[in-house]
């Protein structure tokens, strides 16, 4: 019965095997029928595939021994490829010993690829070869320089890549390399026959590295108008204001993603606004290491891009923004993410983002952002109801808002504070700071599983047991500072542990400052179930 | 409370279901058609579909009645060890059903019953040999030897490691 199942349920079934070789090199071994409805389900990612799971460089070696079979063997015109293609004849019979033609031209079965992954796999095949056989090759078509096996490998990768694209009628995930190890020459694909018809389906662009990227953009930004993710880790540094880059970006009709690393203050204005131009799309935005000197981002963003769920800026300095509440317009009204790790805004910023946001806004980190004089704390207890994770920044006289945050967002899993640490005078203090901790025990919400106190608030290890002993939690990591020895504060979590059947999954303690404040430590255990 | 409407369908040998217009509607098929018809008492006729098969994909629509239709993307990772148990107790029966009930769900078009179904078989598929998926399934292989060296030469890459 299984034998007589149309192709799109046998596709459908084998698509379970997606990143599983194993279970697909066993269905297509069991007769013509599945083999043919195996082979697009395997062939699809083969350089993904051999790259991130447990494959070895033979395997991979074998991988690239087919393929280079097959360009062998399925000859193309030379007018398609206007002559470049190398007589690969010689690899193929030294490689997979004298198969005279392929079952499958498996380059027209790939999807996706990133040309790291090729140029690594080529490496492997090119380390199994004996110096005999690479002779065989006629690298001198393309460099005089054959001596050189980094630039044959380089050949070899960039006349394989060539081969992909002609062959494959669609490849909608692409990542290239533009670091230095695989210089631009060869893999600016946009004089590759065929190019063109395979890479205008790209869906996901991944672009690394600071080289030479303007041919890309300018190529992509022609043909390609439903990239959905981009992924840059750096702009390039031949497209100085971003003018290539924000084409591309505005020719899109459904990008909905979009992640940069390491942009510069001249950069970031033209990619902003072409991301602004996005409007609705757009879900998930992230910037890591950008310099916005030169622009507001926030500002731009919260006019336009009401649909982002996902709002990143990481180690982005500090930004400006006056944004403001707006009858006319919410500001970000779906946002579920805002991380701010190593980026600061201004509170008031910070506030009429969060009265603007909606039930969903869950995840929360505002770890660089100072709130010397406001109460910003409240303002997520206020707005934010069903938050489960904070990162803030929090000094213990700023404490007392945990109350209201505790009492009101009850979903709570995850609480993180940062601030500076205790200083030497602090003896004077401790009676007011394990009260702040025993006053939370009760109202601790019981969905919370990590707490870390990491700022100017040390606790005392009574102050401690007071509050695991009422804390309706169940905790699973706890991290705090503690005042007087460290053992005791251990000797009441293990008691804690016992009481509630967990196990001490991993512990850490010491005396931070062992000079200065010998009565000072630091303590993180983390939690399981017994099985 | 407003009367829920019904619809009427018949198995290939005749036999008439009469099923509430919101179990019919997990049908995609089902569904544009009941559209491009409107209200009408006719029974619609399922030529491919056995009464018996019928009678588990209407249980299967009629417990699955209020799940949100779900518009995965081609590219999200499929996992097939993700079956509730009401899902797998349907899913026991024997191999012929199974594969009537995936011929069914791919000809109603009703998607999450094909994924169900299909994950099933995958599972069955999963760590074995080809000798022994030929086995589970009644498969003759149709290879002819150098087929198969072929084959299995062009894909040794991914042959257990």
């Amino acid at each position: 019965m299984a034998a007589y199942l149309p192709s799109d349920c046998l596709s459908n079934i084998f698509s379970y095997f997606d990143t599983d070789a194993k279970s697909l090199y066993s269905s297509l071994l069991v007769n013509r029928t599945w083999c043919l409805n195996v082979v697009p389900v395997l062939w699809r990612r083969t350089f993904y595939l051999t790259s991130h799971s447990n494959f070895s460089s033979k395997k991979r070696c074998q991988l690239v021994a087919t393929y280079l079979t097959c360009m062998a063997v399925n000859k193309i015109s030379s007018s398609i490829l206007d002559g470049v293609i190398p007589d690969v004849t010689p690899i193929s019979s030294t490689a997979v010993e004298k198969i005279s033609i392929s079952t499958f031209d498996y380059a027209e079965f790939l999807r996706g690829f990133d040309y790291y992954d090729v140029y690594q796999a080529i490496g492997s095949w090119y380390a199994f070869q004996t110096c005999d056989k690479k002779q065989l090759i006629k690298f001198d078509k393309f460099s005089k320089n054959v001596g050189d096996s980094e630039c044959c490998k380089l050949i070899l990768t960039r006349e394989l890549v060539k081969y992909i694209v002609c062959r494959s009628p669609t490849i909608d995930y692409l990542a290239l390399d533009a670091e230095r190890i695989i210089p631009f020459d060869y893999w600016s694909f946009s004089r590759f026959p065929g190019a063109r018809n395979c890479l205008s389906y790209i869906r996901t662009f991944v672009c690394r590295g600071s080289a030479s990227k303007l041919d890309v953009y300018t190529s992509l930004a022609q043909w390609c108008n439903s990239i959905e993710s981009i992924t840059l880790y750096e702009i390039g540094d031949d497209d100085p204001k971003a003018e290539a880059l924000s084409n591309l970006i505005q020719g899109q009709r459904k990008l909905c993603k979009f992640i940069l690393w390491g942009g510069m203050s001249s950069q970031l204005p033209h990619i902003i606004n072409s991301l602004a131009l996005q409007g609705f799309g757009l879900k998930y935005l992230e910037f890591r290491f950008c310099n916005f000197d030169h622009c507001t981002p926030l500002d731009t963003l919260a006019m336009s891009c009401t649909e982002i769920t996902t709002l990143k800026f990481i180690q982005c300095g500090d930004l400006k923004s006056d944004i403001t509440p707006n009858l006319l317009n919410s500001i970000f009204p779906n946002l579920e993410v805002l991380d701010l790790q190593g980026t600061q805004i201004p509170t008031e910023a910070l506030e009429t983002i969060f009265k603007c946001a909606n039930i969903d806004l869950r995840n929360i980190n505002i770890e660089k952002t100072e709130s010397i004089h406001s109460r910003i704390i409240e303002s997520i207890a206020n707005n934010c109801k069903n938050v489960t994770k904070i990162k803030a920044r929090l000094t213990k006289d700023k404490m007392s808002q945990l109350t209201k945050l505790f009492q009101s967002c009850i979903n709570l899993e995850s609480l993180t504070l940062y601030g500076p640490l205790p200083d030497r005078l602090y003896i004077f203090t401790q009676d007011a700071s394990d009260d702040l901790l025993i006053n939370f025990r009760k109202i601790v919400p019981a969905t919370l599983k990590e707490l870390a106190l990491k700022t100017d608030c040390a606790f005392t290890a009574s102050a401690i047991e007071i509050f695991l002993k009422d804390c309706h939690a169940d905790l699973n990591r706890l991290e705090f500072i503690s005042y007087g020895s460290v053992w005791q504060h251990l000797n009441v979590i293990k008691k804690y542990a016992k009481r509630r059947g967990l196990k001490i999954k991993e512990q850490v303690a010491g005396n931070y400052n062992e000079l200065l404040m010998r009565e000072l430590g630091h303590i993180i255990v983390e939690f399981e179930n017994f099985e | 409370m407003a009367e829920l409407k019904k619809v009427k369908l018949t198995s290939s040998e005749g036999t008439e279901f009469i099923v509430d217009r919101k179990v019919a509607e997990k049908s995609v098929l089902l569904k544009n058609m009941l559209e491009d018809v409107g209200e009408s008492d006719m029974a619609i006729p399922l030529p491919n579909v056995t009464g018996p098969i019928l009678n588990k994909v209407i249980d299967y629509c009629t417990h699955h009645r209020d799940d949100p239709f779900v518009n995965q993307e081609d590219d999200s990772k499929k996992v097939s060890d993700d079956i509730d148990d009401w899902d797998a107790e349907f899913c026991k029966v024997d191999q012929g059903t199974l594969f009537e009930l995936i011929l069914s769900a791919n000809y109603l078009d009703i998607k999450p019953l094909l994924d169900l179904t299909c994950k099933t078989v995958a599972n069955m598929i999963k760590g074995k040999t080809p000798d022994e998926i030929r086995k589970t399934f009644n498969i003759i292989n149709d290879f002819t030897p150098e087929e198969e060296e072929h084959v299995r030469k062009e894909n040794e890459w991914c042959e257990e490691r």
